[in-house]
């Protein structure tokens, strides 16, 4: 069914007649794509990033993909992903250097790679990848990114280092995308007016102290003042974009998110985000979304498959055959999940070729072994992007050049792998540093990164 | 092991005062770096390129990633490297990596308690909501999704000005959350106070036994029974027949309801839930006969408009069954009434209940509450001539300007500057040039000053000068927000005002008053909660398979049990003693249940005896802190030494290195063996055995207690024979031996000064809201002295930290 994307809604019209005296803020930049100034900017593809996060890591000893290169052959819980060889790239052997050994907080630095402290001592992160696309191709859109949880939180975080809360609610969600702005754009527009004077306000009241304080001496209020800014600059972002029209979602489409929604049917509801995630893509409201799949501390029970234990209980299996079983089950019916979203994406047609040549996903675990928090030998999966300059088709391992082959036979031995990085130099940066670059993100370092990872480009 | 180093090792170990004697780096590191690593790492060989002459000997305050790369070295014992001719001892090793450990420590703790001219503290989220409270009569549910962030912790604590960061997030929800208290103080329309009550069940007269027991006089009999704990009551919202819901606010619920308790069972526990809300309101077991209904009552918050959706569950009945009651056509009237033949029986052959059985006759609701002080208040900051007309009154810009002052009085905790409410008043100014109304005007000026730096941020000193004491007006906020968690009150003020607070009697008076009032309940739940980490009960939550006597309530229970005994220490003003070791607990019917104790009727937190054969005095013992250091399946020994070395000793042990080998699983066709076994199987390293050994043995004690604080004598394990019975015996690093929790809590009890330093330290962290450097140490000494001389009396600590120079320094 068509859906008109934002993209093609905007308009020099539209813009013109909604904006007034505005006209001067640098939004004009959101109507690059309608061609407007096509004279000045190259057309470039819009290109897209999705991170999909999974707890507690997986049963690696039935993971584990056993052949480098062009030439391997996925492995069970992965066989879902044959039918997407050619947009698929498994990874073996990535790690965050800084959270080794680290326990549960493996989620909150997946995108960021920062360090824990070892004892629970306080811990401040630092900007994740995502965020980073954001700033450069958020401007493009109505949302510069989405954070969701299907369960547990958010895995964005500011450049201050503070966590950007995660919506969980499909309701909640498709509202802020599609939904119309309760009592109509002119008491949204007044809303927002009144928002900016009080923002003013309280700027000016801390300025003025600000300026009395040292400057080595302004440490929170100095926080306090940033943060207040960036509202005043996504207030703005709001007002101007209040002048264009959302995208209308047919009805019967619409009712799908807005209903009455049964989270016990865990394949169904995952299915019903990974749509929603599809819908905001293809209509260009965002153009960069993470989303936490299951909780790191208590979610992930798949009562459709006869599994009501939650990840991390599953994870410490204690070496149980049944319990590694049912693991790997776990294992098998996230990736169809995730599968059936390289599904959607490939049959939605973009400007160049399908949304999944237009949208990069990484898909992974910010732990390996979960028994015993082992997180070397990260599960990762890259797709899609072929239109960024992603190459796929290879399982790009960085172990088995220097352990020669696996042995899971030897669950010690394959733990180890997990626990303990083979390769120092293969981490998890390098890839984020990678899909940074494919996003036209320039810089030449991501957290602890030793440089891109060419395996992975055309 | 020599001596002398022996003797090194405890010190550092045991006392948190000793830390902070001189480090010597000359006398205690440098002669192991010449010995161990410079051959390697100096000015003309740099193995891996690191060398030690460049690095500054300041450790903790320079060159902290190269120190603290050393110390992980070592630590992990990567260096010095295998095949060096001369390898220092684990023990040598350990007590380098100790050394450094604590330095680093110090380091960071001085960063984090660094003060620039005007410290700025960000409340809590506790903070605002209680703060909000006091100032406008306002609940606002910040808990709820899309309401305030959580918090983040340091060692538990939650309320560090240096940890408690802020992001435009925050900003954005302040605003949201400035914008839904206003409305609710001011509404645009007005809301007038309503009480509504409806019968639980009312038949109209289509119902297929309406005319039958209209016949027999039985129609107002009609009850109805929630004897399942699979069917909800949803007969929910009181405000019908024309009335209709008034609004947001704080409505009292009144609910007149029977209890049948089974002689060997529990009692019905009911639940009211609000639906839309997704929130419980309200929770108590319930116990009272037939014929004689109890009222309960109780008070909840309703944040918006949308009519109540209450539903009532009876969490104690057992699985829904087809036959149990299934809901049946036949209304209810009494158990003696026949059943429908096919139904099952709710009472046995005597008539007594089979289940717990909840029975509802109605409820009724009333509100929303506003007290007098409240609307006085909200008045006060809102001055408003009634008469004048709705809509574009003209509004008086000194009716505004009076307002907004009166408000930002006591928002901001101290007098106003010249002019600083000047950008307030233009913001209402120009909303009322704009069209605005006056209140609404008013509101915009309002959210200004709930979202301004002075609100949202606790502040001490002087922009514009050094200033090391604090004013009247700070010692007001410092204390109110330490025993009650919130803005001072109108006394604390007005002795600010007067500018008595830093008269020592007066404080004393002052303390004493506010440990008197019901608000010091709030530091007994939030110090105990920060201080002892019981955030992170249920933050894992048990494996139902393994621990099928686990449920909400009784998370619920644990948690509440350590916060009531805290609260008890304080109120009888009992030693610190109680908290290591005692003869009684504070428990409710359910935790008397899952701990063995008799005759616990009345569903409220009472101090019961403890038999002795239970081993659970004291806190150490408590479901809630066996629970906290477990991983939801499995004990944790290490984690449970670690907290006691940290919380009660005051000593956090040296980290463990990266990259350790994984604990492997215990194959299921081996002998079973105890986690504690397989620890001492896995810590065959020297390098680590050197650091577990101090820190194992504080958490081994508690063998005795399962990953939810369970008694047991054996390990239920994987593996093949019988449970391997476990071990809780160990010794102190100073050889100091104990056969079991008893009588570990024993030779805590003989060291009960480092509990008090310990003690003191976490107090003055909470109060202070930083960590305590070495700069604090003599001061925290006065205060333990003064602690010593009062025999460790808890309420006498909280006081004596209050009165003490500390206290009223920035």
């Amino acid at each position: 069914m068509p859906i008109p994307t934002q993209r093609m809604t905007l308009n020099r019209r539209h813009v013109l007649r909604g904006l007034g005296a505005s006209i001067a803020l640098p939004m004009l930049e959101c109507m690059q794509p309608s061609g407007l100034f096509a004279a000045e900017r190259p057309t470039a593809p819009p290109k897209r990033s999705v991170f999909l996060y999974i707890p507690n890591g997986v049963n690696t000893l039935t993971w584990q993909i056993q052949q480098a290169g062009k030439d391997f052959e996925f492995t069970s819980p992965l066989a879902s992903l044959e039918r997407h060889r050619a947009h698929v790239t498994p990874i073996s052997g990535l790690h965050h250097p800084n959270v080794l050994g680290k326990h549960h907080n493996c989620d909150k630095v997946w995108l960021t790679g920062a360090d824990v402290p070892r004892d629970g001592g306080a811990f401040r992160n630092t900007v994740s990848a995502d965020q980073l696309m954001a700033e450069v191709q958020g401007k493009y859109t109505r949302f510069p990114s989405l954070e969701l949880a299907i369960e547990g939180h958010s895995l964005a975080w500011s450049r201050d280092g503070i966590q950007i809360p995660a919506e969980h609610n499909v309701k909640a969600i498709f509202q802020r995308l599609f939904g119309e702005e309760q009592g109509g754009a002119d008491v949204v527009r007044r809303r927002l007016d009144r928002r900016g004077s009080i923002l003013d306000a309280v700027l000016d009241d801390a300025r003025r102290v600000n300026a009395a304080l040292g400057a080595a001496d302004r440490n929170k209020l100095d926080e306090y003042l940033t943060a207040v800014r960036q509202v005043e600059v996504r207030t703005d972002r709001a007002a101007e974009w209040l002048s264009v029209p959302k995208p209308e979602i047919p009805a019967s489409e619409a009712a799908r998110y807005t209903g009455t929604i049964d989270k016990t049917l865990v394949g169904e509801y995952h299915r019903l985000f990974y749509d929603l995630m599809v819908l905001a893509l293809r209509t260009d409201m965002t153009r960069v979304i993470t989303c936490m799949i299951c909780s790191e501390s208590n979610g992930g029970a798949i009562p459709d498959i006869g599994i009501s234990q939650t990840r991390h209980g599953l994870s410490h299996h204690n070496g149980d055959p049944e319990q590694l079983r049912r693991l790997t089950q776990t294992d098998t019916f996230l990736v169809e999940q995730f599968s059936y979203f390289l599904d959607q994406l490939q049959q939605h047609e973009d400007v160049n070729g399908s949304l999944l040549d237009t949208t990069q996903v990484l898909w992974g675990s910010g732990m390996a072994y979960g028994h015993s928090h082992g997180n070397a030998n990260l599960p990762t999966l890259y797709a899609g992007g072929k239109a960024l300059g992603v190459k796929h088709g290879q399982h790009v391992d960085f172990n088995l050049p220097h352990i020669d082959k696996y042995d899971v036979e030897n669950a010690g031995s394959h733990y180890r792998i997990c626990s303990r990085p083979v390769d120092s130099n293969a981490r998890l940066s390098n890839l984020l540093l990678t899909m940074l670059h494919r996003m036209d993100v320039e810089t030449e370092h991501f957290q602890d990164s030793l440089g891109a990872v060419s395996e992975v480009v055309a | 092991m020599p001596r002398r180093l022996r003797i090194a090792l405890l010190l550092i170990l045991v006392s948190p005062a000793c830390v902070f004697a001189a480090p010597s780096f000359d006398r205690e590191v440098q002669p192991f770096l010449n010995t161990h690593c410079v051959r390697c790492h100096n000015d003309e060989v740099q193995e891996g390129d690191f060398r030690f002459d460049v690095l500054s000997r300041d450790v903790g305050r320079k060159d902290t990633p190269q120190w603290a790369e050393v110390m992980e070295r070592i630590n992990s014992g990567e260096m010095p490297p295998e095949g060096e001719a001369d390898r220092p001892t684990a023990e040598q090793s350990a007590q380098i990596v100790e050394w450094l450990a604590a330095r680093i420590r110090e380091g960071e703790a001085a960063r984090m308690a660094q003060r620039g001219r005007v410290t700025y503290n960000r409340l809590t989220r506790e903070e605002y909501v209680n703060t909000v409270r006091d100032l406008l009569g306002v609940h606002y549910d910040a808990a709820d999704p899309g309401g305030l962030l959580e918090d983040p912790e340091w060692k538990g604590f939650e309320r560090l000005g240096s940890v408690l960061t802020l992001s435009a997030t925050h900003i954005d929800k302040y605003i949201a959350a400035a914008e839904v208290v206003l409305n609710e103080a001011y509404p645009e329309q007005k809301i007038a106070y309503l009480e509504a009550t409806t019968n639980a069940v009312d038949l109209k007269p289509d119902h297929p036994h309406y005319d039958r027991l209209a016949e027999a006089g039985l129609l107002d009999k009609v009850r109805y029974e929630l004897v399942t704990s699979g069917e909800a009551f949803r007969a929910s919202n009181p405000y019908r027949d024309g009335l209709k819901f008034p609004g947001p606010g704080i409505y009292e619920f009144t609910y007149q309801v029977s209890g049948l308790k089974p002689e060997n069972g529990p009692a019905p526990r009911m639940q009211v839930y609000e639906w839309k809300l997704d929130r419980i309101l309200f929770e108590q077991d319930i116990v009272a006969p037939e014929d004689e209904p109890t009222q309960v009552t109780f008070r909840a918050h309703f944040p918006d408009v949308r009519a109540p959706s209450l539903h009532v569950l009876n969490l104690t009945g057992p699985p829904r069954h087809p036959r149990s009651t299934a809901h049946s056509r036949i209304p209810f009237i009494s158990t003696r009434q026949e059943r429908a033949p096919w139904q099952m029986k709710i009472t046995d052959q005597q008539g007594n209940p089979r289940s717990p059985v909840l029975i509802i006759d109605s409820i009724t609701m009333r509100g929303p509450i506003v007290t007098a002080q409240e609307q006085q208040r909200r008045d006060e900051y809102m001055p408003r001539d009634e008469s004048t007309s709705e809509g574009n009154s003209e509004g008086n810009i000194e009716q505004v300007r009076g307002g907004l002052a009166a408000l930002a009085r006591r928002a901001f905790r101290r007098p106003l500057a010249p002019d600083e409410l000047d950008v307030y008043v233009n913001i209402a100014a120009s909303e009322l040039a704009a069209g605005e109304t006056f209140a609404g005007a008013m509101k915009s000026a309002m959210t200004a000053i709930l979202c301004s730096k002075s609100f949202l941020f606790l502040a001490e000193g002087d922009e514009s000068r050094q200033r090391h004491t604090l004013t009247d007006w700070e010692i007001a906020s410092r204390l109110s927000y330490l025993l009650w968690s919130t803005m001072p009150d109108d006394e604390l003020f007005a002795l600010a005002e007067q500018g008595k607070l830093r008269d020592r009697d007066e404080l004393r008076r002052q303390a004493a008053r506010m440990l008197a009032d019901p608000r010091s309940k709030r530091f007994s739940e939030s110090f105990a909660t920060q201080w002892l980490h019981l955030r992170k009960v249920g933050m894992f939550p048990p494996d139902r398979g393994i621990y099928p006597n686990y449920d909400a309530h009784l998370e619920q229970s644990m948690i509440q049990e350590t916060i009531e005994y805290f609260h008890e220490v304080l109120h009888q003003d009992l030693s610190l003693r109680e908290f290591l070791d005692s003869d009684w607990t504070m428990v409710n019917p359910r935790l008397a249940r899952f701990y063995g104790i008799p005759n616990v009727a009345n569903d409220e937190f009472q101090r019961v005896a403890l038999d002795p054969k239970l081993q659970r005095g004291g806190i150490l013992t408590h479901a809630s802190i066996l629970s906290l250091t477990s991983d939801g399946t499995r004990h944790r020994p290490v984690h449970r030494g670690a907290w006691v070395s940290e919380v009660i000793l005051g000593k956090t042990p040296p980290p463990p290195p990266a990259n350790v080998d994984a604990i492997e699983p215990n194959p299921v066709d081996t002998p079973k063996a105890t986690l504690r076994m397989k620890l001492a199987a896995h810590i065959h390293d020297p390098n680590c055995a050197a650091c577990h050994r101090k820190i194992d043995p504080l958490g081994l004690a508690f063998e005795n207690f399962n990953a939810i604080g369970e008694w047991r004598t054996h390990e239920p394990t994987e593996g093949t024979g019988a449970d391997p019975p476990v071990d809780a015996s160990g010794a102190f690093p100073d050889g100091r031996e104990f056969g079991n929790a008893d009588q570990f809590k024993q030779l805590l009890l003989a060291d009960l000064d480092q509990f008090n330093e310990t003690f003191i330290e976490k107090l003055a962290t909470y109060g202070l809201r930083r960590t305590m450097t070495i700069d604090d140490r003599d001061q925290l000494e006065a205060i333990a002295a003064v602690a010593r001389d009062r025999d460790y009396r808890l309420r006498e600590i909280v006081e004596a930290f209050v009165l003490s120079d500390l206290f009223q320094k920035r």
